[in-house]
């Protein structure tokens, strides 16, 4: 897990150990693939709860003159 | 004044005309209605030259460039407009021209026609095909906002977000939505996010207003820049009711700003409710994995802790079945036994010589059975079998019973 890690990633990573662990994996692979959807799951839940909206402000771009309109 | 007779050259003579023709007070501002042909503009100096004609008589006219670019539509052969001007001279010619200073379309509005000839020539270059749109990312985690920032728009679309998808983080584009100039900034706003890779989505909007308020929308330029975005783009201008061109060239558009936010993220709640879910399937497939897996080293560890024991399940198991299979055998081997009993009784029972041993006879005349008492008579012989031999006699008389 690193720190670019996205939601959207994070989620879509659950739902491939989801289906995989629905199939047929040996019990070693089962136990990784749940410790690391465990880790997602806080990932993912840490992201949303107690967030609040951020707004930041762009710095005002310069005039771009680049092409004519 | 020239004096008469004095001659004057070409030059003087034009320029004498043009005098007066610009000194008329009602050639030099007046409006005429006509229909463009033989259109040209100029392609390094940007002026439009045309003849305006209608039923029976034809003028030229001319626009400069500086003119020219503030009509917001492109003027055609065969377009009925109404053009503002004066009338001059054009010394080198000798030909008097309107110098046409603003250009109207005649019958619909100047921009709804700008407008419905951008829509086309924008969608000829397949800028709004469906092809070309982008799918919006489903959680978004930076959303850049284009619009006014002391808009009431904007504030309802920070609402709506930090309501439904709190852990988005906005980078607004402060952008002038309305005047002069403001294609330009929106544009500049769309330019600045992508190269700052600043968000995964950008809402480019504003709120309801006239046909000019919203005309920045409708700008090639900016058009163009939504298209180009690396980035995908939302629109949301104005009510359900205005489509705008950035509309079509965007990756989505929104019926208003506070339409584009619902679209832009999901709703908390139902992620929340839905990592709980797939939580809920990965643990409960491991669950079922190791009870599984348990379950069956225990079977094996209660037979197979040593040799021994694997040698007395298998010796076991062994002798259970031959115990089946001689059980088996044994039973087929009986019931045949019994069968053959059975038959060998039935046999025996139904044989007539058992049947003479009770005291019965069998008698026949000619070597066939006598079945019936007409069958012979007095005078013929009769062979009876009985137990142990046969007995010859002769038949002295018939009684038939009658009944």
């Amino acid at each position: 897990m690193t720190k670019t890690m996205t939601l959207e990633a994070a989620v879509a990573r659950l739902e491939e150990i989801a289906a995989k662990l629905g199939g047929d994996v040996s019990i070693d692979d089962a136990v990784k693939l749940y410790g690391e959807a465990v880790k997602l799951l806080d990932f993912a839940n840490g992201k949303l709860e107690a967030a609040k909206l951020k707004v930041e402000k762009l710095a005002a771009p310069k005039e771009t003159e680049d092409e004519p309109v | 004044m020239l004096k008469n007779p004095t001659v004057v050259s070409v030059s003087q003579l034009n320029r004498y005309v043009k005098s007066l023709l610009e000194s008329d007070h009602v050639l030099s501002g007046l409006m005429v209605r006509g229909e463009i042909s033989n259109f040209t503009r100029h392609y390094k100096s940007g002026h439009l030259y045309f003849t305006l004609k209608d039923d029976s008589a034809a003028v030229k006219a001319v626009m400069f460039r500086s003119y020219a670019a503030r009509v917001p539509f492109s003027p055609e052969n065969g377009m009925s407009v109404i053009v503002s001007g004066s009338v001059s001279l054009y010394e080198r010619d000798g030909s008097y021209q309107f110098y046409v200073t603003d250009m109207q379309p005649d019958g619909i509005g100047a921009l709804h026609l700008a407008y419905e000839q951008l829509k086309a020539k924008l969608a000829a270059e397949g800028l709004f095909d469906e092809a070309r749109k982008r799918p919006l990312p489903p959680y978004p985690e930076r959303i850049g906002i284009v619009t006014s920032e002391g808009a009431a728009a904007l504030q309802d679309m920070l609402n709506i977000l930090s309501r439904r998808y709190p852990a988005a983080t906005v980078v607004l584009c402060p952008a002038q939505v309305q005047g002069a100039g403001a294609a330009r900034t929106l544009i500049d706003g769309i330019r600045a996010l992508n190269a700052a890779k600043a968000c995964d989505l950008i809402i480019i909007g504003r709120g309801g207003g006239s046909i000019e308020d919203l005309w920045a929308f409708n700008d090639e330029a900016l058009a163009r820049a939504i298209a180009a975005s690396g980035i995908p783009v939302i629109s949301a201008v104005g009510h359900e009711t205005d489509f705008t061109i950035a509309d079509f060239a965007a990756d989505l558009r929104a019926p208003t700003p506070s339409a584009a936010a619902e679209l832009a993220v999901p709703n908390m709640a139902d992620l929340q409710y839905y990592l709980a879910d797939l939580g809920a399937r990965c643990h409960g497939a491991v669950v079922r994995r190791i009870e599984g897996t348990e379950l069956r080293l225990r079977q094996l560890r209660a037979g197979l802790t040593t040799p021994e024991g694997v040698l007395r399940a298998c010796g076991l198991r062994l002798d259970a079945l031959e115990r089946e299979i001689r059980a088996g055998v044994l039973q087929r081997l009986d019931g045949a036994r019994n069968r053959l009993q059975y038959l060998g009784a039935l046999v025996e029972e139904r044989s007539p010589m058992k049947i003479l041993s009770r005291g019965y006879s069998l008698t026949s005349a000619d070597g066939r059975t006598v079945l019936s008492a007409e069958q012979v008579k007095p005078g013929d012989l009769l062979t009876t079998r009985v137990a142990d031999g046969e007995i010859l006699s002769k038949v002295t008389g018939t009684n038939r019973r009658t009944t």
